[in-house]
């Protein structure tokens, strides 16, 4: 079998996410005889697109996946989404109408979806009942018994004889869309404080993304209650931190986005020698054998020399590792669930007609030039606003009453004979530039074009974004005289007009 | 960020004051305040500077400021770019963040940025910084451009007057307010040959200020009446002088073309003798109130047409058109006492703190305060009601020379390279007079019965004959010790320690001859003895400062920039290494450390010689080289040494040092002598040559590398003169005898300070009356009866 996963560009590949989830069960999966690959999507091509048996689309939140998820189901092959994150389920929330509009698209195109936790696995089974949805446990990297017997035994004795407990917490310290990370470690790091109950002296690491690093957040960072040391993560400082700390301190919130996050954070810190003390919601359940929710009892255990992780529990912790997060055991369970599945039958897709990405107000030129290289149509629509060469630009006259249309050599060519006759070469400025035709409509060609002018395209963005869906059924009307059927999907990279609003994302 | 962030989190660290400057004015708002810091407080000094400021301040006028003053006091310097950076720059310390201009306004982002990701280890203190201050006192268009609702980061809100007068602030802020007065008030002007003729008034011009654009253009007709006025004074024969506000420079900026009878003067409002000028007018703006401090008659200038707010100004003498110009200039000649009478009872109304000694009290309780707080969150009610401030007196009288008194065990190398060579030029010129008692005198004269009572009292006659102004006991730990003590309490004269050397802990590695002379109980006695008894330790290093505050000793300490000076006594010379050496006067243990590598290397180069220069005698293992090795005699007179030193012509000079704790405190000497003689410098990484052979002015090499290193240069001559060259270069800027000599006056200043202080704390001086101020030589206002 061969799998191929699709990541947004090349810089992904080496992102932790990437790291953990798909590095470590590259190996068992040859092993086993498949095959396997990370492609990234700005590098497929319509024409050469690779041979596999089972796509995984990974964090493409964008329209260049809708297509690609379209091209591949009707080549009769299985596609699936591997869902990271929860950003469909807050229906309330305004912010991801984009990405729930994503999902919504994307769904009928899907055979499987993928997740990490049962916990997002359930929220999947809500949004999309009829998708086969398979957990795969993010796999630990290795599990080397003696490796971490060696730095609980050592940081043990050290914390016994100097009374410093050496605390490490590492990650991501920000999202773009939610309070978590730093946020996390400032709302529960008081608990770090009952160190000193227990005699000893706390002493906190931090490894976390410079990004993260902002006023706000250094302020949180400055005013936790317990001494604290900064650095910029890296994977090797990561895996010194971790070997260095009696304790990692995991805090999680209760929202919908952190509680189905995965337990990669306690898996990379218990097969890297260190415990966890887990405070906030208990994502770490499953684990909780291995895991402190007070730091009072950790080091009652580390007096009597009874840590929850300890050479003697060693066994049995890998057995539990096996059971939930052996790259092994993890790939054959993923194998099986693939063979399960029927591929649908290969169709023509389109059916007739062209197929496209209407662009939004936050598009991007990546999504126009993918959308180009898998053989489809970049139309724009008066939201549009970055310049490129779309292959559909129409313009509506200032009076309303007519519309000219902007064509790329390829969207000339998709159209009827008796439209394309009617084309008109645009005479050239640059002499390199690619060639451009215009075609003029009247508002009576087009009967279902909704009432809109440039006259009277109101400024305010609240007012916008009333017109949005106006100007959207404009640009479908426009396909449709065309083309006669198109099927097209709308690019959106953030909510329309909500970032422009000054609200922080 | 690549940088590693972080320091020590737990480990001690030494309490700092550190001063955020951020804007152009705020030079002028802090630098009395680093000055009492210096004097006040134990606390390390640091500069902490916005890239933005060195963006302000693009000719550069108010860096050379800060690095005079940071000169002055000894403090570092950091620049910072973002929050990230002063993060990095403060984790792991603690002590008192002072800004001259913070508040939750956008103009102060980089400031309340610091104060926001300051670690909790620090008392964060905010400054009002003018008269009319944003969430202080904020006069119409203060209130419509920013509204009444300021608020600050800081812990502490030093303002210039009572709460009930400062009607902005907001009420979340107030009982963070600190009533200290102006931090202006710190510092008088000294008159320096810089400073432009004094010539009639003094006008001064904040065109930029938005005051002046925000209701009408009143910078036109302010400019119109100016030139009108000095058209008016040019017939009568008369000038004027213009000052341009420092941070706006409008008639600067724009090259506005002045007449010839008006005079600029854009000094730093701190070298700007105001009290000479005759009058002064301004818009409404600070240099108001600085004017009226100064004594001198103002005249407020508005718009005739009166739509500008001026009414935190009310009561002080209102100017607008020409004919009140005129007017005003007339009253100063002949009724000045009429303007100078409401500019008293308007100062009474604000409720300020004008008297410069009070003020001076109140910022020294402050950063005492700060000095004295713990790890932790603070809030203003920490800080404590009184505490005494020390104040500083004059320092010794210009026109009759200092009488400096030098005690030492003889007239050892210290002595000769820390304060003879340094001094010889006031020495020469007689502004400085000094004797030198030495326990050799004791010896010569008693011999076996140098401790006895009789040689302390002849000791002591020495030492009160030559009726000093001060006392240093340089290295000093012979007999008789307490009786230096004596003479400098008697005399009420100040006592200075000066140590460059932890002789509380001298290692036997030194030789053991000289280990049990200094470990005599008797020798230790008389150094604990000065350590507690001086009124001003003078330490080498700053390292050494700290090994004898963690050893207990609780005396003021002053650390010097520079040890040992010198100037270039030989030129690097090209070429391909012919000779190389050691200098070193009983540290046998430290030249050990090179020696199996310079065996190896003569071996290996037979052209090679070496040279030991000092009392060590040569290794055994050394012999065999026969004539190309040679020891060269130590000799005692430290000019004759460092010549001598300089005739042997090595390229290459070498500094191994063991990683003792002794070795740690001391001074880089050895580097500034090689590279005096012209020879390139390897020395071991990680102790005292890390910064002056830092950037290629020198190899600094791990233990197992002197082999290699030694390699290196002989097969990189070109390398060798380089690194020779720009070590000189180094050598020549930042190791003068000017500097150096600069900074023993610095020291002697110090100390007079502090014993004067010393001596009003203990008579209850303070509580009884109100001093009168006096102008210092670095421009502070300090106390005299």
């Amino acid at each position: 079998m061969k799998i191929t996963v699709i990541i947004p560009n090349q810089a992904w590949a080496n992102t932790a996410g990437v790291r953990i989830r798909y590095n470590r069960i590259a190996a068992p999966l040859e092993a086993a005889g498949h095959s396997f690959d990370l492609v990234p999507i700005d590098s497929l091509r319509a024409a050469s697109l690779p041979k596999s048996d089972v796509w995984i689309i990974s964090k493409c939140h964008d329209a260049r996946a809708l297509l690609l998820a379209q091209v591949l189901k009707s080549r009769g092959v299985l596609v699936g989404v591997d869902f990271f994150d929860d950003y469909y389920s807050q229906k309330n929330n305004s912010r991801f109408v984009h990405l729930r509009s994503w999902f919504r698209s994307i769904l009928p195109s899907l055979d499987f979806g993928l997740c990490s936790t049962p916990n997002m696995q359930a929220t999947l089974k809500q949004l999309a009942p009829a998708l086969p949805c398979h957990v795969m446990n993010d796999p630990f990297a290795q599990f080397d018994p003696e490796v971490i017997a060696g730095h609980v035994e050592r940081n043990a004795l050290r914390t016994r004889e100097t009374k410093i407990v050496d605390i490490g917490w590492f990650g991501i310290g920000d999202n773009p869309h939610f309070t978590l990370g730093l946020h996390d470690l400032s709302a529960m790091g008081q608990i770090l404080t009952r160190c000193r109950q227990a005699g000893y002296t706390p002493r906190l690491s931090v490894l976390t993304n410079q990004r993260a690093l902002t006023v706000e957040r250094l302020e949180l960072l400055s005013r936790l209650s317990v001494p604290m040391a900064l650095e910029e993560w890296s994977e090797e400082r990561e895996s010194a931190l971790i070997a260095q700390s009696l304790f990692c301190f995991l805090p999680v919130n209760a929202q919908h986005f952190s509680v189905v996050k995965s337990l990669n954070r306690a898996v990379t810190t218990l097969s890297s020698g260190a415990q966890v003390l887990s405070a906030g919601f208990p994502l770490y359940a499953p684990l909780k054998d291995y895991v402190y929710r007070n730091p009072i009892s950790l080091l009652r255990d580390l007096e009597k020399d009874k840590l929850k992780m300890r050479r003697e529990t060693l066994a049995a912790l890998g057995k539990l590792m096996q059971s939930s997060a052996d790259p092994k055991r993890e790939v054959e369970k993923a194998v099986s669930f693939f063979k399960k599945l029927k591929p649908r039958k290969a169709t023509k897709w389109p059916a007739r007609g062209v197929a496209g990405v209407i662009h939004g107000v936050r598009s991007s030129g990546d999504v126009h030039k993918g959308v180009q290289r898998l053989g489809h149509l970049s139309v724009s629509s008066p939201a549009s606003k970055a310049k490129l060469n779309y292959d559909v630009d129409p313009r509506m006259s200032k009076d309303g009453q007519t519309l000219d249309i902007h064509l790329s050599a390829r969207g000339r060519d998709a159209l009827p004979e008796d439209l394309k006759t009617r084309t008109q070469e645009v005479a050239k400025q640059d002499p390199k530039a690619p060639q451009r035709f215009s075609l003029r409509l009247t508002r009576k060609e087009i009967p279902a074009l909704p009432r809109l002018s440039a006259e009277t395209l109101p400024g305010s963005r609240l007012q916008r974004l009333e017109f949005y869906d106006r100007e959207m059924d404009m640009v479908q009307a426009v396909l449709s005289r065309l083309y006669t059927e198109s099927a097209m999907v709308r690019s959106e990279m953030a909510s329309p007009y909500w970032s422009d609003l000054g609200v922080a994302q | 960020m690549t940088q590693h962030l972080f320091a020590s989190p737990t480990g001690a660290t030494p309490r700092e004051t550190v001063f955020l400057v951020n804007l152009l004015q705020d030079v002028n708002i802090l630098r009395g305040l680093v000055y009492l810091a210096a004097r006040e407080t134990e606390t390390d000094l640091r500069f902490l500077i916005s890239t933005a400021f060195l963006k302000r301040d693009a000719q550069g006028i108010w860096q050379r400021e800060i690095s005079q003053i940071a000169q002055d006091v000894g403090a570092h310097l950091n620049v910072f770019g973002s929050p990230l950076e002063a993060f990095a720059i403060l984790q792991g310390r603690s002590g008192t963040l002072i800004a001259a201009s913070e508040s939750s306004l956008s103009a102060h982002k980089e400031t309340s940025g610091t104060f926001r990701v300051a670690p909790p280890g620090f008392l964060r203190v905010t400054l009002q910084h003018g008269f009319e201050c944003v969430g202080f006192l904020q006069n119409r268009e203060h209130v419509r451009a920013h509204g009444r609702n300021i608020t600050f980061y800081a812990d502490v809100v030093c303002g210039w007057q009572a709460a009930n007068t400062l009607t902005a602030m907001a009420p979340s802020q107030r009982s963070k307010l600190y009533v200290t007065g102006p931090s202006a008030l710190l510092q008088a002007p000294r008159r320096g040959p810089e400073h432009p003729p004094v010539d009639g008034g003094m006008i001064c011009e904040n065109l930029h200020s938005v005051r002046l654009t925000a209701s009408g253009n009143h910078r036109a007709v302010f400019m119109d009446i100016f030139f009108e006025y000095c058209d008016d004074l040019a017939a009568q024969g008369k000038s004027v002088t213009l000052r341009p506000h420092p941070g706006g420079q409008y008639v600067l900026k724009n090259n506005v073309a002045l007449p010839d009878n008006v005079t600029l003067n854009n000094l730093p409002m701190y070298k700007v003798d105001l009290p000479a000028y005759a009058y002064g007018i301004s818009a409404p703006s600070s240099v108001v109130i600085d004017m009226v401090l100064a004594g001198i008659p103002v005249g407020v200038w508005r718009d005739p047409a009166g739509i500008m707010d001026a009414g935190n100004y009310d009561g002080l003498t209102e100017i607008a058109g020409l004919d009140d110009w005129r007017a005003f200039e007339r009253d100063v000649a002949l009724r000045p006492e009429m303007i100078l009478e409401r500019q008293r009872l308007f100062l009474e109304r604000s409720t300020m703190v004008t008297d410069p000694a009070e003020v001076y009290r109140r910022f020294a309780r402050l950063l005492v305060a700060g000095e004295r707080l713990g790890q932790g969150g603070v809030t203003p009610t920490a800080v404590p009601e009184v505490t005494p401030a020390k104040i500083s007196p004059p320092v010794a009288c210009p026109d009759k020379p200092l009488r400096v008194l030098f005690v030492a065990n003889g007239v050892i190398p210290t002595l000769q390279l820390s304060f003879l060579k340094p001094l010889a030029p006031l020495l020469q010129d007689g502004s400085v007079v000094h004797q030198i008692v030495t326990a050799d005198d004791l010896i010569e004269n008693f011999g076996a019965e140098r401790a006895s009572r009789e040689a302390g009292v002849w000791f002591e006659k020495q030492m009160q004959a030559f009726e000093p102004d001060l006392i240093i006991a340089c290295r000093y730990n012979s007999a008789h010790a307490a009786r230096i003590a004596k003479v400098a309490q008697a005399r009420d004269i100040p006592l200075i320690f000066h140590v460059d050397d932890d002789l509380l802990n001298i290692p036997r590695e030194i030789g053991e001859k000289k280990y049990l002379v200094h470990s005599n109980p008797k020798r230790l006695d008389s150094v604990n003895l000065l350590l507690k008894n001086s009124d001003l330790i003078y330490a080498s290093t700053d390292k050494l400062k700290r090994r004898l505050r963690n050893l207990g000793v609780r005396t003021p300490i002053t650390v010097g920039q520079v040890y040992c000076t010198s100037r270039i006594l030989r030129l690097v010379e090209p070429g391909p290494v012919r000779r190389i050496g050691y200098m070193g006067f009983d540290h046998a243990h430290d030249f050990e450390i090179a020696l199996p590598a310079l065996e190896q290397y003569l071996e290996k180069h037979p052209d090679v010689e070496f040279e030991l220069f000092g009392s060590i005698p040569m290794p055994d293992q050394l012999l065999r080289f026969g004539d190309r090795i040679n020891l060269v005699e130590p000799v005692r007179d430290y000019a004759a040494f460092l010549q001598k030193l300089a005739s042997r012509k090595w390229d290459i000079g070498i500094c191994p040092l063991a990683h003792t704790a002794f070795n740690t405190v001391k001074a880089n000497t050895k580097w500034v002598e090689y590279t005096a003689a012209g020879m390139a410098t390897i020395a071991t990484r990680g102790m005292v040559y890390d910064d002056c052979a830092a950037d290629g002015r020198g190899l600094l090499i791990d233990h197992d590398h002197w082999f290699e290193a030694l390699e290196y240069l002989t097969d990189h001559p070109d390398e060798r003169y380089r690194m020779a060259q720009q070590a000189q270069t180094h050598l020549l800027l930042s190791y003068s005898e000017q500097q150096l000599r600069d900074q023993v006056l610095d020291v002697f200043q110090k100390a007079i300070v502090t014993k004067t202080a010393a001596q009003q704390s203990r008579s209850g001086a303070l509580a009884a009356h109100t001093p009168k101020t006096h102008i210092t030589t670095d421009g502070l206002i300090e106390w005299s009866n």
